[in-house]
């Protein structure tokens, strides 16, 4: 940076004249105020922006503005002269994400029945995630209470001169005023935290950024959204409509027609759809943060998100053009004195103690751009100087730092006249000691903010620890004392004689024995004192009440005090790993498995499936992650690594055609009858230790489903078991798209208690209407999209997935038990023309097996459940196999984080209850589920050209004794039981090493703020009159990583 | 071949019974769960029957148990797996008068003019037990009418198991038709409960429950109070549970205190009863066995010192960590019934064949462990699963004979019926299972049961439901 060039602009500016006072629109109450709004601060070391410091220089300030900057000493003609040698100017800081002015209560759209207490959704539940006040009161604005995107902040400000002042104390000149409440929360208001006197002169700017979230209802008592991925749905859709509305408006405007809605919220999304407002998500979890910036991506938005603190475990994850916003909540150490408590422990979270204060820096190095907000510190007046000064201790620099603060908070919110010194900005600056981004003795002396000065520490004033000459009036007092320790509580020692005291707002209080001086042995003297400069001038009052003067001056420090600078600093900064494992902590992995350019597995039984019997014997050559050839004796390429598989048994990887795992947020949207908009997709937890647990037992493809509480689900995600991937990259490429759809009890809402608030269907009579209506309004949705001319037609993200099941483009899984239900949508599919891929548990196919059949539907069933419902009651082991012997496509699923560790034994009960053969018992959980999902040309059997997802057996893979030695997915050796083993030594030796860590820190202070727990944001609480505490539906507030707690939706999955 | 069994087979095989009518169900009175479902998450919102099926009217199912002693019978050529011995290759058993007489290599000079049985190929192996079940309490979860294993309050030892078991459970034949031929039935408790009350040891067939019983009551069940939650929750919910799981330790030792206090008042003369305490009475003075639920570590490091404090024995129930609590568990000699190793790992780091192992580790360390469910109404159900159950604790590196002695000689003597049951020895009751193979492997079935001398009728409600609907598509 050339100092001359930025020097020249500024003087040009300088030269300009007066720039004009803030005129007030609020009538003039009492007389004028006209006080000098002018100064120089002189002699200071500059810094102008991150990056370009002026090493000795002036700056002048006049009526809230940065007049001039330069080199040198100048004193302006008539202004103030800030005298500041030996300290810098920051333009201060900018909250990007803050609190400060916002109402704590407000709800996302205010109703007046919401406002006075009692007004919450009643029942048992409420309140369990997010809870939302009752509906509102009619208005005209977006459906749904939770998309507020007309809210400005600015119409209701809660200002707090007190807050203003603690931020400002710490170096803060701006904060964006975030609401926090909502999906789409409202805009937020620009808030100087200056002491204005109106409200109006803290607005700094209204509506600088529109606030999302993926806030949800988790109480399944029918409100939408009920679920993270109903939360997107309603973000897409909303964003759609917004954009639609406006086409609409413009075709209107030439060619007229019916009137359109008039929508003030969808009207309010049109900045952000143009990218002239940023949309500023706040998530719950790193995986939110990606999910968030996908959404900006598809749209094409100018967006940031508000991370937890862990973005440092996603960064290759983000699309790029995405902004973060990062908090400074370090977690404090965690308690490990108690050994059960530690044991409760998991190696990410404590990984995440270790790696928090790297977050800033890593993200920093990653090239993203970023800003630094206060959000989530307790208590940022104590907390936000030592969390950042231990980001910069951990790599961060003062600019990266510094920016992070100033410019890009400004860029970020489309604010140019903030975050920078030059010339005709506002004139917020700080000014401290140079070491203040590193030292933690660093002070700020003031802040000045719209050019309104804060003087927090007196330009001269001296600590007040240190050593002090002394003298007495009255008394033969000490020649000399030091004091020690901090201001509030200082400790003084003078010769043989200890007292204390404090020091505060410039006034020195001490307790003394007043034998010190020359009083009784049992007697004490108090002093005062008011600290000028270096000199304190007081007096002291012994046992006789007399008040008498004494003076002291500063020499030096206290000795003590610098042997305790000299060794304070010494954090043990851990190195961050060379190559970070993901997902972090316990099973991840740094980088996918290799996958070698030949592979040979010599020797194993190979099961093909689809042959009549295995192959004994056989080798198997694999190259490139596909399979290449079977036979005896094959030739491999050179290099090609070669597995000796004698005596074992090979078979294809196996397929979950029924699983929950992996979601986060809750795997029903169970609000409304009709959630086709929703996706699975959209929330794949790709930290689900489910996902290893069920790779080491030889599942390499699930089939991810939405759960069975409402008619129509939402749209399944096929995944490979790809641990150590992202959520994207677990996704089954190119695999046909599917939907759940669920039929009986639970769509009817037969066992969810008193938490149902009744919704149609009540009935199975009732379900076929829904369905049977439902596809009526497809079919005329998909005419009307397709017609050309006309008006703009709206994109229904609900009606476009029901379109894409009759244009043949999305497969139909349906949950069922009974047969007249299994019946029933037999013939309506037939009727709509659509294909049913399968019946899912269709526990009475075996009454119907005819029909199934006929219609070339596939049926997916358990091995052995049954008994645990009404519709269940008639399940029995040898559906499977029925099904089977009548030409149904059938396959046996798990349904279940336990079962889908062990679909082998699965399928070897339904094959020995029915009579089946081996080979047919293990088509059930290998080809028939992929046939099923479409995706047979890929995985399901070993033949040659298909992916190599394989197993590597003990031994005969029905059997209760096998156990999966080696699992590759594309070739890629994902599970190994000797790396499992080597894995669990090693995350044991981490956790013992980091536990010990946490013990010697716990000997000393930990930080003084911070979070708690991994992974996660501190949750809000919940009313415990109001739930009970082990209700399966709080497993929806689970974020990543968590303990893959067998889970029971009752209401909806099974 | 099996002429006992065709004998039997179709004799009482009942009418296959729809649901009957439906009807309104009574008003919701809220929901019970088992203790072990709160620890393990799995808590189901209260149900709102809509139905109820006219269960009670099915009842032919249960097996004949005559009163007549039937003629002595030999069974032949199986391998005979007795448990208490080497298994013995096309070996013989002698069955008189509902007791095993010998078990042998040639028999044939004991067993004149007994009625031969071959059983070549086939293995021959004591019955199996579940040491832990509601089966009997429960018939369809959602339906409340027929749940009955969960009493209203915290403090329950009164409670009798015994008498609330449907022996016309259609559960009860499923379970059988795999070789469970016995089991514990064990009251739970609803949420916030601690004192379950008393089980009692069943066969899986009978006319009503006294006959079916064994023994009642076998133990005293008390569910360890847990404060370990998903870590995921509000700080606040985890405070307050943690201070639910305080009170609930204090109750318990008040409820002791007062139980003592009563047997001594009563032991001096005091006539005033107290049901519950006078239940407990039976418990102090080793009577009644006590069974501590218990999963967690901090729950099994509790229960121990408990026990330890008040000089009383217990069995261990449930022990999801017992492989954490190995050493302690086995130098105090406490037997344990694990919940299946099919239970996931509590705790992510934990490896992922961390509960499949738990059996072996426990057994390494010298502890003596018998298998049952999770006594949720989902798991009776299950039964079934029983021996697979214990094949899977054996892939994972329990010895074979160690999975057996699980399912059966162990829990025997857990319940205080090893003199009657768990292995094949003369003098023992003839309760027995013939299997075409391993039987703790998913790919063998069970051919043949035997309980006191009597064959089992292993047909029910799946095979009727199966036989009933399978030959229409043979016709078309």
């Amino acid at each position: 940076m050339n100092p001359f060039r930025t020097l020249g602009w500024a003087l040009a500016l300088a030269c300009a004249g007066d720039v004009a006072a803030q005129v007030s629109s609020a009538p003039q109450q009492g007389l004028a105020t006209h006080t000098p709004r002018h100064a120089s601060i002189v002699d200071a070391r500059i810094v102008v922006r991150p990056g370009e410091v002026i090493a000795n220089g002036s700056l002048e300030v006049r009526d809230g503005l940065v007049v001039g900057v330069r080199s040198g000493r100048h004193v302006a003609p008539g202004a103030l002269v800030v005298e500041a040698a030996g300290k810098t100017l920051w333009p201060a800081f900018i909250d990007v994400h803050g609190s400060f002015g916002i109402d704590a209560t407000a709800r996302c759209r205010q109703s007046p029945a919401a406002n006075g207490n009692g007004a919450l959704r009643r029942g048992p539940f409420a309140g369990i995630g997010a809870p939302q006040a009752a509906p509102s009161a009619p208005s005209a604005l977006h459906w749904n209470d939770r998309v507020c995107p007309e809210r400005d902040v600015s119409a209701a400000l809660a200002l707090d001169g007190e807050r203003a002042k603690a931020l400002r104390r710490i170096g803060f000149g701006a904060s964006n005023a975030a609401p926090g409440a909502g999906v789409l929360r409202g805009q937020g208001a620009l808030l100087s935290l200056r002491d204005a006197p109106t409200p109006q002169q803290n607005l700094l700017a209204a509506r600088v950024a529109q606030h999302a979230s993926f806030e949800a209802d988790f109480s399944f008592s029918g409100v939408y959204p009920g679920s993270k991925m109903g939360a997107i749905a309603l973000i897409r859709q909303a964003l759609l409509d917004s954009g639609w509305q406006r086409d609409l408006a413009a075709w209107q405007a030439l060619h007229g027609g019916e009137r359109a809605e008039a929508n003030a919220a969808l009207d309010a999304l049109q900045p952000v759809l143009a990218g002239r407002q940023l949309l500023l998500f706040d998530a719950d979890d790193e995986l939110d943060v990606v999910r968030a910036a996908r959404i900006a991506d598809e749209f094409g938005l100018r967006a940031a998100v508000l991370g937890i603190g862990t973005e440092y475990r996603v960064l290759d994850q983000l699309p790029p053009g995405i902004d973060l916003v990062l908090p400074l909540n370090f977690p404090r150490p965690p308690a490990v004195e108690d050994a059960e408590a530690a044991l409760e422990l998991s190696l990410a979270e404590l990984e995440h103690w270790r790696y928090a204060p790297y977050n800033p820096a890593r993200v920093a190095a990653s090239g993203r751009r970023f800003a630094l907000t206060l959000a989530g510190l307790e208590k940022p007046e104590d907390g936000f100087w030592p969390a950042l000064r231990r980001a910069v201790k951990y790599g961060l620099s003062e600019d990266q730092a510094l920016a992070a603060l100033t410019t890009t908070p400004a860029a970020l919110l489309g604010e140019s006249r903030l975050g920078t010194l030059e010339a005709g900005r506002i004139a917020s600056f700080v000014i401290a000691d140079a070491g203040l981004f590193h030292d933690e003795d660093a002070r700020i002396f003031e802040v000045w903010v719209d050019g309104a000065r804060d003087q927090i520490v007196a330009p001269d004033a001296v600590e007040i620890a240190g050593r002090w000459s002394l003298r007495w009036s009255g008394a033969a007092g000490p020649a000399e004392w030091t004091l020690e320790g901090k201001a509030a509580a200082l400790k003084l020692k003078a010769g043989e004689h200890e007292g204390n005291g404090k020091f505060a707002d410039g006034r020195l209080l001490l307790t003394l024995p007043a034998a010190a001086l020359g009083g009784a042995p049992e007697e004490k003297a108090t002093l005062e004192a008011a600290l000028l400069g270096t000199h304190l001038s007081g007096r002291w009052i012994g046992a006789d009440g007399r008040a008498r003067p004494w003076s002291g001056e500063r020499v030096g420090p206290a000795p003590a005090q610098e042997t305790r600078d000299g060794t304070k600093a010494a954090e043990d900064i851990p190195p961050f790993p060379v190559r970070p494992r993901y997902p972090a902590g316990e099973y991840g992995r740094d980088g996918l498995p290799a996958q070698s350019a030949a592979l040979a597995i010599r020797g194993a039984t190979v099961w093909m499936t689809g042959a009549a019997e295995p192959l004994a014997a056989t080798d198997v050559l694999i190259e490139r992650g596909r399979i290449r050839a079977l036979g005896a004796g094959l030739k491999a390429p050179r290099g090609a690594v070669e597995i000796d598989a004698h005596g074992l048994h090979l078979t294809p990887g196996l397929i979950d055609a029924h699983s929950h795992i992996g979601v986060s947020g809750n795997v029903n949207e169970p609000s409304h009858a009709i959630t086709s908009e929703v996706r699975i997709g959209d929330v794949i937890d790709p930290t689900d230790i489910n996902l290893y647990r069920e790779l080491a037992g030889g599942t390499t493809t699930s089939h991810l489903m939405h759960g069975s509480a409402n008619p129509i689900g939402g749209q399944s995600q096929i995944v490979k078991h790809r641990w150590g991937a992202d959520a994207e990259g677990l996704k089954f490429e190119g695999a046909t798209p599917s939907i759940k759809f669920a039929l009986g009890e639970n769509v009817k809402q037969s066992n969810w208690g008193a938490v149902a608030v009744p919704r149609y269907p009540q009935t199975r009579m009732g379900v076929e209407q829904v369905f049977d209506d439902a596809f009526v309004q497809a079919r005329a949705y998909a005419a009307a999209r397709g017609r050309k001319g006309g008006p703009p037609q709206r994109r229904d993200l609900r009606m476009q997935a029901l379109a894409e099941i009759l244009a043949g483009e999305r497969l139909v899984h349906i949950h069922s038990y009974r047969q007249d239900e299994i019946l029933m949508f037999a013939r309506l599919s037939a009727d709509k023309g659509f294909q049913v891929a399968a019946f899912q548990h269709v526990l009475e196919g075996y009454k119907v097996a005819d029909v199934l059949a006929d219609t070339g539907a596939g049926a997916s069933t358990f091995a052995d459940w049954w008994g645990y419902k009404m519709e269940t009651w008639d399940g029995i082991p040898y559906n499977a196999a029925i099904l089977h012997r009548r030409g149904v496509l059938t396959s046996v699923n798990s349904d279940s984080n336990d079962l889908g560790r062990r679909l082998n034994t699965e399928a070897g009960k339904a094959g020995r209850y029915g009579g089946l053969s081996d080979t047919e018992a293990l088509a059930m959980v290998t080809l028939n589920p992929a046939r099923q999902l479409r995706i047979d040309a890929r995985v399901g059997s070993i033949e040659p050209g298909k992916d190599a997802d394989l197993v590597l057996w003990s031994q005969h893979p029905l059997s209760s004794y096998a156990r999966p030695l080696k699992v590759w997915i594309d070739g890629r050796e994902y599970f190994n039981r000797e790396a499992d083993l080597a894995e669990q030594q090693r995350i044991a030796a981490a956790r013992a090493e980091l536990i010990q860590a946490a013990l010697a820190q716990a000997a000393k202070s930990g930080p003084p703020d911070g979070a708690d727990g991994p992974g996660r944001k501190p949750r809000t609480p919940i009313d415990p009159t109001r739930y009970r505490v082990l209700d399966s539906r709080l497993a929806a507030l689970r974020g990543a990583y968590h303990n893959g707690e067998a889970v029971h939706y009752c209401q909806g999955e099974h | 071949m099996m002429s006992a069994i065709t004998r039997l087979a179709g004799r009482h095989e009942g009418t296959e019974k729809r649901p009957g009518p439906r009807i309104d169900c009574l008003a919701q009175t809220g929901h019970s769960c088992s203790a072990a479902w709160n620890a393990r998450f799995r808590f189901r919102v209260p149900s709102r029957p809509r139905a109820l099926p006219n269960l009670l009217a099915s009842s032919a199912l249960a097996l004949l148990l005559t009163t007549a002693s039937p003629a002595a019978t030999l069974l032949t050529g199986a391998t005979i797996h007795p448990v208490s011995s080497a298994p013995i290759e096309n070996g013989q058993m002698l069955v008189d008068g509902g007791k095993i007489v010998a078990v042998g290599a040639d028999l044939s000079a004991q067993a004149a003019g007994a009625e031969h049985i071959d059983y070549s190929g086939k293995w021959l192996l004591p019955a199996f037990i579940v040491a832990n079940s509601v089966m009997g309490l429960t018939e369809i979860e959602s339906v409340r009418g027929t749940v009955d294993f969960a009493e209203a309050g915290a403090i329950n030892p009164n409670a009798r198991a015994q008498v609330a078991i449907n022996a016309d459970s259609e559960l009860l034949p499923v379970a059988r038709a795999n070789g469970v031929l016995y089991a514990q039935v064990v009251p739970q408790v609803a949420q916030g409960g601690i004192i379950a009350g008393q089980s009692a040891l069943v066969r899986l067939a009978g006319w009503n429950f006294e006959e079916m019983t064994l023994r009642s009551p076998v133990g005293m069940h008390l569910m360890w109070p847990t404060a370990r939650l998903p870590p995921f929750l509000p700080p606040n919910l985890r405070e307050e549970a943690a201070r639910g799981a305080q009170r609930s330790r204090e109750l318990i030792e008040r409820v002791f205190d007062d139980a003592a206090a009563y047997a001594t008042a009563r032991a001096a003369g005091s006539t005033d009863i107290d049901a519950r305490w006078e239940a407990l009475r039976g418990v102090l003075d080793g009577r009644i066995r006590l069974f501590i639920h218990a999963l967690d570590l901090q729950q099994i490091r509790e229960a121990l010192d408990f026990t330890e404090r008040r000089a009383l024995a217990f069995t261990l129930v449930g022990a999801q960590d017992g492989w954490r609590a190995a050493e302690l568990l086995a130098a105090r000699g406490i037997p344990v019934i694990l919940y299946p190793p099919s239970e996931l790992p509590l705790r992510r780091h934990e490896g992922p064949d961390a509960a499949y192992a738990n059996a072996a580790r426990l057994a390494a360390a010298g502890v003596e462990i018998a298998l049952g469910s999770d006594g949720s109404s989902f798991a009776a159900a299950l039964e079934r699963n029983l021996p697979y159950a214990a094949g899977m604790a054996v892939a994972h590196g329990l010895a074979w004979e160690q999975g057996l002695r699980a399912i059966t000689l162990a829990p025997a003597r857990m319940l205080g019926v090893a003199d009657r049951l768990g292995t094949l020895e003369p003098g023992k009751d003839a309760s027995f299972i013939v299997s075409d193979g391993d039987p703790l492997d998913v790919r063998s079935g069970i051919v043949a049961a035997w309980i006191e001398g009597q064959p089992v009728d292993l047909s029910n409600r799946h095979s009727r439901l199966r036989d009933r609907h399978q030959p229409r598509y043979r016709t078309r």
